[in-house]
């Protein structure tokens, strides 16, 4: 008797199977569209000197040159590169973790003499651009003898209106009644803030590190100005310095020291995509 | 009274913001032990009582004494209250465990301990097998059961709770509220109950503080709220459905100057049978019936009167047909209030 139950095929309607088909087409063309530059840095990061000037261009090798990869090592001081970025990243994450948080929970949760203006001001700062301030920024370190320190790369980002903006807003939809239930539970502010207001902003909270990640770990420019030694520089300036030959660019080599690059930022990426998709389909914290 | 205030309300004035008050100058004494339900319309000012008790809300007057002593300086954690919430308030990211020993923790009880007393009131409100459960997988019967394990576990000295049975269906809501009484017997702590829901608060209520619009109107226990409503408002608020009120003129002269508005219960009044035989006191109204419910043991009619509508409640069995008919009600059952809405009191004089 089951048979009778089951759907025949025939009941299909070919307009459904068109508009899956389509938005599978779509998927896949926007999956390409940001798959090929990924693939293009991978592909020419194996390739000979020679086949990088190609025209028209390969996009097959049959015998990747791996040597590329120990050579960045030869030309630039990946290990310590690294170590740099490291600590400018993580520095720049715990800063901001001590100055956002405090500041979106009164944000969200007091309404302070002031807090309005203030919170104004705070958003207002977004508009600044880095390259407005670099300079007095630049003057003011080096008068304080802090150009060449980590601290000139990790201060400028200490803090993030962005941020505060965002984590602001996961706050404030928490309900007043958690927050009354948890100060009968003779919770202080600093309990209620790392037990029950940070669980709920996990995904925004995980988002919001992953961009700072990213967009520290990324940096070029500040590092740039901020470092004249190799000592604090950091990866993506060594990785650049790699343009820097007496024989022309070596394409495949700056590539490979691409890759070296982004791949933390992929490894990160992946074990943090689930929260980050919550983060953006989430739309309350009950 | 001899026995022990654990709360008083002194004066108290509550305006929020710079909105005209709340409540206004209000004093209120609830005794040790007592389960007393603050009842009300919606937006009378239930809440705000209750969360100035447990100092969520400032006062903008007056004092909030518990045992005798001002709490005005004193946090709520301080307090030794506990609060049962009407969406619950169960913190989402813990496990129905964390969410009872939250507070525990907080206050510095010891690991041992604590584990007993989870044990205890987990298995007193039937949690044990759900106690690693998060919130969101809880059925709302079992999540009213973990807000209220949440705060019997800390072993308060008062219990508030603000309309906790309202998320509730109601079968749901007629067995916790035996489970509350049973509670309370079993833990004798003070009850501080707020609803609007005058069925629950007679059923709960060892004392009920009826309030209208920041004002306290009665402060009595159920049966005495219930047989001498102090006025108008009381006796339209307690029954179901509540005692009839209509204007003095209806009972045609027969009331005393001063009063003003007479009411009766529908359960003291009945419908005329054919061929009755009727009592010297008694006073017939003339009525034509709109609605006829037959709740199983009991029969409610809705009659329309030259007065108003009004209800009839009867305990038998034969029903009766729509169309014209005569109410009965005795002379000494009937309730007359004075020009201000005071009840003067039951009874009126056959000419
Ligand atoms: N946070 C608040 N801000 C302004 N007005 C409020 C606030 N809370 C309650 N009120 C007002 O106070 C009155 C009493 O509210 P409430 O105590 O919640 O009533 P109830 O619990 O009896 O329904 C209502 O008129 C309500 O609008
Ligand atoms: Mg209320």
């Amino acid at each position: 008797m089951t048979s009778a139950l089951k759907k025949s095929p025939a009941s299909v309607k070919p307009v459904k199977v068109i508009r899956t088909v389509l938005r599978w087409v779509l998927n896949i063309i926007i999956a390409l569209i940001f798959f090929i530059p990924f693939y293009w840095m991978f592909i020419t990061s194996v390739k000979t000197l020679g086949q990088t000037l190609m025209m028209p261009p390969t996009f097959l090798v049959s015998e990747p040159q791996w040597q590329n990869y120990p050579e960045v090592f030869t030309k630039v001081d990946i290990w310590g590169e690294l170590k740099n970025s490291l600590i400018v990243t993580a520095g720049t994450l715990v800063c901001q973790c001590i100055t956002v948080i405090p500041a979106a929970y009164a944000f969200a949760r007091y309404d302070f003499k002031g807090s309005k203006v203030l919170f104004g001001i705070t958003l207002a700062t977004m508009m600044i651009p880095a390259q407005l301030i670099f300079l007095p920024v630049y003057l003011m370190f080096s008068k304080w003898g802090m150009i060449n320190t980590y601290w000139s790369l990790i201060l400028p980002s200490a803090s993030s209106a962005f941020a505060i903006f965002m984590l602001r807003q996961t706050f404030k939809q928490v309900s007043e009644e958690l927050l009354e239930a948890a100060r009968l539970d003779k919770a202080g502010e600093f309990k209620i803030i790392w037990k029950i207001m940070l669980p709920l902003a996990r995904p925004t909270v995980v988002t919001l590190a992953m961009l700072t990640f990213i967009s520290v770990w990324n940096d070029y420019f500040w590092p740039l100005v901020m470092t004249t030694k190799e000592t604090v520089r950091t990866l993506p300036v060594g990785i650049a310095s790699l343009q820097m030959t007496e024989s022309g660019i070596n394409y495949n080599i700056m590539m490979a020291g691409n890759v070296i690059l982004v791949i933390p930022v992929l490894v990160v990426f992946f074990f943090a995509q689930k929260q980050i998709i919550k983060a953006f389909t989430y739309t309350g914290v009950k | 009274m001899c026995k022990m205030e654990k709360i008083t309300l002194r004066n108290i004035t509550k305006a929020y913001g710079k909105n005209p008050p709340v409540i206004e100058n209000l004093n209120l004494g609830i005794e040790e032990g007592s389960f007393t339900v603050l009842l009300g319309p919606s937006g009378c000012g239930k809440s705000t009582v209750l969360r100035m008790i447990a100092g969520l809300e400032k006062t903008t007057a007056g004092d909030v004494l518990i045992d005798g002593i001002s709490v005005r300086d004193v946090e709520p954690g301080d307090r030794n209250i506990a609060m049962v919430f009407q969406n619950y308030a169960l913190y989402p990211t813990m496990s129905v465990r964390d969410n009872i020993e939250f507070g525990l923790k907080n206050m510095k009880v010891g690991k041992d301990e604590r584990n007993a007393r989870i044990a205890e009131v987990a298995e007193m409100v039937g949690l044990t097998e759900y106690l690693s459960r998060k919130p969101a997988n809880l059925s709302g019967g079992q999540r009213q059961r973990v807000a209220l394990a949440r705060a019997i576990v800390k072993k308060p000295a008062v219990f508030l709770m603000d309309e906790p049975l309202s998320n509730l269906d109601a079968k749901l809501r007629t067995q916790i509220r035996t489970d509350l009484i049973e509670l309370h017997q079993r833990l004798k702590t003070t009850f501080v109950y707020v609803t609007h829901d005058q069925v629950e608060a007679m059923s709960m209520g060892t004392d009920i503080v009826l309030m209208d619009q920041g004002t306290i109107q009665q402060h009595a226990a159920p049966a005495e709220i219930y047989a001498s409503p102090a006025n108008v408002f009381t006796a339209r608020f307690i029954g179901s459905p509540p005692m009839n009120v209509v204007p003095a003129e209806a009972a045609h002269g027969k009331a005393p100057e001063f009063v003003s508005k007479v009411g009766f219960r529908p359960e003291r009044s009945h419908i005329v049978r054919p061929g009755e035989k009727l009592s010297e006191d008694t006073v017939l109204i003339d009525g034509n019936m709109l609605a006829r419910e037959m709740l199983g043991d009991q029969t409610q009619y809705k009659m329309e009167t030259e007065n108003g509508t009004v209800f009839v409640k009867e305990f038998k069995d034969d029903l009766i047909d729509y169309g014209q008919h005569q109410i009965a009600v005795k002379l000494a059952d009937i309730a007359c209030f004075d020009m201000q809405g005071k009840l003067c009191g039951f009874g009126l004089q056959k000419e």
